[in-house]
């Protein structure tokens, strides 16, 4: 990189703020996708939104890919420097600027970690909904990229609802505030055309968060089958029934041993083949009675037992041990491919199985722990990047899950983002002319295609073209 | 070719626009290829076209500079509705009550719940972007919009989003569609996610003396543990009326009545299909856009009673309905009201004011202005729709 530039940027962000040594530099060729990577040229950590303006404007001369990062945490590479360039992580802006008690809401930098948000506002009897696996690491900001959910986006949704406003930077450096503590802002709802663009039309540097009231009782409620299917089943009938739980999640066998053995055991039972963990959560009276309805599904569907959390500390657990449930996989193998499809809730018991079959056939290990009242599927596939041949069927293996899904009328993502693991699979449910549609309204906010280039939506042989296919590598540089 | 020929020849509609004196000449085409048809030749012969639903809000249409008011009223029905999967698909033409009506066979509700749901239509409600009276429980319409067909000057019908509860593949479009106000695309088809139907009831109005003792109130009935589906205000003679709809499982509802009482002893209350009534009456009080200019506030909760004051100040007559616990506010001034002054004042108090049939010459160019008409040039090059968000 041009040396008067470097000396530029380090004048802003000073040298604590900026990374150019290629070792240091390497912990950033990737995020959780580790089957795609590649070395940015450099690492840039502004402070606040002022030093991010700066740098941004700096860049802009140079023409370089600006890629957006938070932790990290990110599961389909949207995170990667797959055209290499400059990484712009957001860690260093941590502040919680301020937490309004009656206007319900809150405005951080994009760098604070998700759990530290509610943990901020915890005195004032609010919480932030979203509620990601990764909590504990991932940042508002790549939340906000990636429109994460989590266990209890199923009744407070996905990020996009608790976003109110955002401070966002262009590709040129150009500031825009969108949105804000009032409910509807003029113009073009801009906001909610950014929140789950993975990067690709600025980088959001401070955000207005809705806060919502703690609730006066929440329920864990733990039912226990005898097969996945029967949990399936359950989930259909609870959503038919028109139940109304916080959280509805499944975790198979495989998962259980797996968290058990390691250091987030939970207390899940060794007995059951899947468990239904639901959260329910509202007025005391309402949840009595949903907690009464749940338990009458769950038995219709074979539970053997259903248990209660006692008390906050063992409900505490077994979140801990729902959310730590990909990190004890490590236990399994030392690499997880975890898929993420989204299925119609009519559909899960089929997608299911029909998952069970396609690794099956291709002897590939497979467990299951994932946010069946969304329909949102995680097969999650344990294998060793080092073999070649087992990477390729694990490969073959998410895209044969792709089709089941698509075919059953559901869709690529549920929570994950496309990046550059699905980038090239979006025809599968867009058109060309759909396709077409995003690319122009992408255009209208960076021309140049400089902000996070090469993800989610595919190089087209007919279209436009202004992304370069990716080298796909397993295990090595690009 | 004109306008008036084309909606002759495509699709002409001469049935009166409820509440609304409609000088363009207006098209519903009956189906949508001759919708798509009447869009190409519109386009062909640089025929400016506004989308509309039914008509119901057409505070929008003013200078716009339209050639043509092409409806999307006849493009009826439902495409999709499978209760299990708790979504709804249907065509823009569809009115919110129909729509109503066939999720309730399925024991589900739809958000939003807006004025007149008999005329408005769902690509109207969703272009219009205003949300309903329920948002104080469920948030702003555009958050339950799954997905959208819609069309598109340059490249056709095309999809955005899908018909799944949760879903992050591609850019939401839908999100800058819905709010647009018929200024990007026309609406086809829209998929909303759908709540379970209430199991009860129950309906409490409040008089309160002064506006300060309602905002009190308000804010006393939207305190944890209460989650009320609805709060209007309204002045009433000297006085002012708020309201407040709680609904859901039986339990809860009890539970909800009993606090409310504990709050406001003095509220009198309804159940069942009286409570719907009374719900749906305070819903339909908002006050509709006509020949006077109607104003859409937003501002956050804790500065409504300031707002409320300007209004009254400048426009004592305005006919006004409030979400207190949201932060909305609909009114419709008199002619004698001095728009460009109130505005200016509430713009200051920093409330989000949207001007409805008139010229809004207060109106600053917003830091966002650039973009916004890079997104309109990219997404209507042909400049074929004329609405405004």
């Amino acid at each position: 990189m041009d040396p008067a530039l470097l000396r530029a940027l380090e004048a802003v962000v000073g040298p604590e703020g900026m990374t150019t040594d290629r070792t240091r530099r390497q912990v950033y060729e990737c995020d959780g996708l580790a089957l795609m990577r590649r070395v940015p040229d450099l690492v840039l950590a502004p402070l606040d939104t002022s030093e991010a303006q700066e740098c941004l404007r700096l860049l802009h001369s140079e023409g370089l890919p600006i890629v957006p990062r938070g932790a990290g945490t990110g599961l389909a590479g949207g995170a990667t420097p797959i055209e290499g360039g400059v990484v712009f992580k957001t860690s260093r802006m941590r502040r919680v600027l301020e937490v309004s008690e009656r206007d319900r809401f809150a405005r951080v930098e994009a760098g604070v970690v998700n759990i530290d948000l509610t943990r901020a506002c915890a005195e004032s009897g609010l919480r932030y909904a979203p509620d990601p696996s990764s909590q504990q690491a991932c940042t508002i900001g790549g939340n906000v990229a990636n429109n994460s959910g989590g266990p209890h986006c199923f009744r407070y949704g996905a990020t996009t609802r608790s976003i109110l406003g955002l401070t966002v930077l262009t590709a040129d450096g150009e500031l825009l505030e969108l949105g804000g503590p009032e409910p509807d802002p003029e113009g073009y709802d801009l906001l909610g055309c950014f929140v789950g663009c993975e990067g690709m039309l600025g980088v959001a540097t401070e955000i207005t968060c809705l806060l919502i009231p703690d609730p006066e009782t929440t329920e864990t409620l733990l039912a226990l089958f005898p097969s996945l299917d029967g949990a399936c089943s359950a989930v259909t009938d609870l959503i038919a029934a028109n139940l109304e739980p916080s959280a509805i999640e499944i975790i198979d066998r495989l998962t259980i041993e797996a968290v058990e053995a390691s250091v987030l055991a939970a207390g899940y039972p060794d007995e059951a083949d899947a468990v239904l963990l639901v959260d329910v959560d509202g007025l005391s009276e309402e949840v009595r009675a949903t907690v009464r309805d749940v338990e009458a599904i769950a038995r219709s569907h074979g539970a053997f037992e259903l248990r209660t959390a006692s008390d906050a500390k063992e409900r505490a657990r077994l979140w801990a041990g729902r959310k730590g449930a990909f990190g004890a996989m490590g236990r399994i193998a030392p690499d997880l491919y975890v898929a993420d499809v989204v299925v119609p809730r009519t559909r899960l018991k089929e997608v299911v199985l029909a998952a069970t079959e396609i690794c099956r056939a291709r002897d590939l290990k497979l467990s299951n722990v994932f946010h069946a009242g969304d329909g949102n599927l995680h097969p999650n596939i344990s294998y060793d990047r080092r073999d070649a041949d087992e990477v390729a069927r694990v490969l073959d293996a998410g895209a044969e899950i792709m089709s089941v899904c698509v075919a059953a009328g559901g869709s690529l993502s549920g929570e994950h983002g496309i990046g550059i693991e699905k980038r090239d699979e979006m025809h599968r449910v867009f058109t060309e002319a759909d396709l077409d549609a995003m690319l122009r309204m992408r255009a209208a906010w960076d021309p140049d295609e400089r902000m996070n280039p090469g993800k989610a939506i595919p190089v087209r042989a007919c279209m436009e073209v202004k992304t370069k296919p990716f080298p796909v590598t397993a295990g090595g540089e690009s | 070719m004109n306008a008036r020929d084309l909606a002759e020849q495509l699709g002409p509609e001469r049935a009166p626009l409820s509440g609304v004196e409609a000088e363009l000449p207006m098209a519903a085409p009956e189906s949508l290829d001759a919708l798509i048809e009447l869009v190409h030749r519109a386009r062909e012969g640089h025929i400016k076209l506004l989308p509309i639903g039914a008509g119901t809000r057409l505070g929008g249409v003013h200078a716009c500079g339209a050639d043509l008011l092409l409806s999307t009223r006849r493009l009826t029905g439902v495409v999709a509705y499978e209760p299990g999967d708790g979504t709804i698909t249907a065509h823009a033409g569809t009115t919110m009550s129909d729509l109503c009506a066939a999720v309730a066979a399925g024991g589900h509700r739809l958000t939003p719940d807006v004025p007149r749901p008999a005329q408005a239509t769902l690509g109207g409600v969703l272009a219009d972007g205003w949300s309903g009276c329920d948002r104080l429980r469920f948030g702003p319409t555009r958050h339950h919009v799954l997905g959208m067909r819609v069309l598109l000057s340059e490249s056709g019908a095309t999809k955005t989003g899908g018909r799944l509860v949760k879903n992050v593949t591609g850019f939401e479009l839908h999100r800058l569609y819905a709010g647009s106000g018929g200024s990007l695309c026309l609406i086809l088809e829209a998929t909303l996610r759908l709540f379970p139907a209430p199991a009860a009831r129950a309906h409490a109005t409040c008089t309160c003396d002064s506006l300060d003792a309602a905002l009190a109130l308000a804010r006393a009935l939207s305190t944890p543990p209460l989650t009320p589906t609805a709060i209007t205000l309204a002045p009433n003679q000297d006085r002012w009326t708020l309201t407040a709809s709680i609904d859901g499982r039986a339990e809860r509802v009890t539970r909800e009545r009993s606090l409310i009482t504990e709050r406001a002893p003095f509220a009198v209350w309804c159940e069942g299909a009286e409570a719907l009534a009374a719900h749906d009456a305070a819903r339909d009080s908002s006050p509709p856009e006509g020949e006077t200019p109607s104003l859409r506030i937003s501002i956050r909760p804790s500065r409504i009673l300031s707002i409320i004051e300007a209004l009254r100040s400048h426009a004592p007559e305005c006919h006004l309905l409030a979400h207190p616990a949201t932060g909305t506010i609909e009114a419709r001034l008199d002619a004698e009201t001095e728009l460009d002054s109130l505005v200016s004042d509430l713009r200051q108090l920093s409330a989000t004011v949207r001007v409805r049939g008139a010229h809004d010459s207060s109106a600053h160019p917003r830091a966002s202005a650039a973009l916004e008409a890079r997104l309109s040039e990219a997404l209507d090059p042909h400049d074929l729709f004329c609405g405004r968000p």
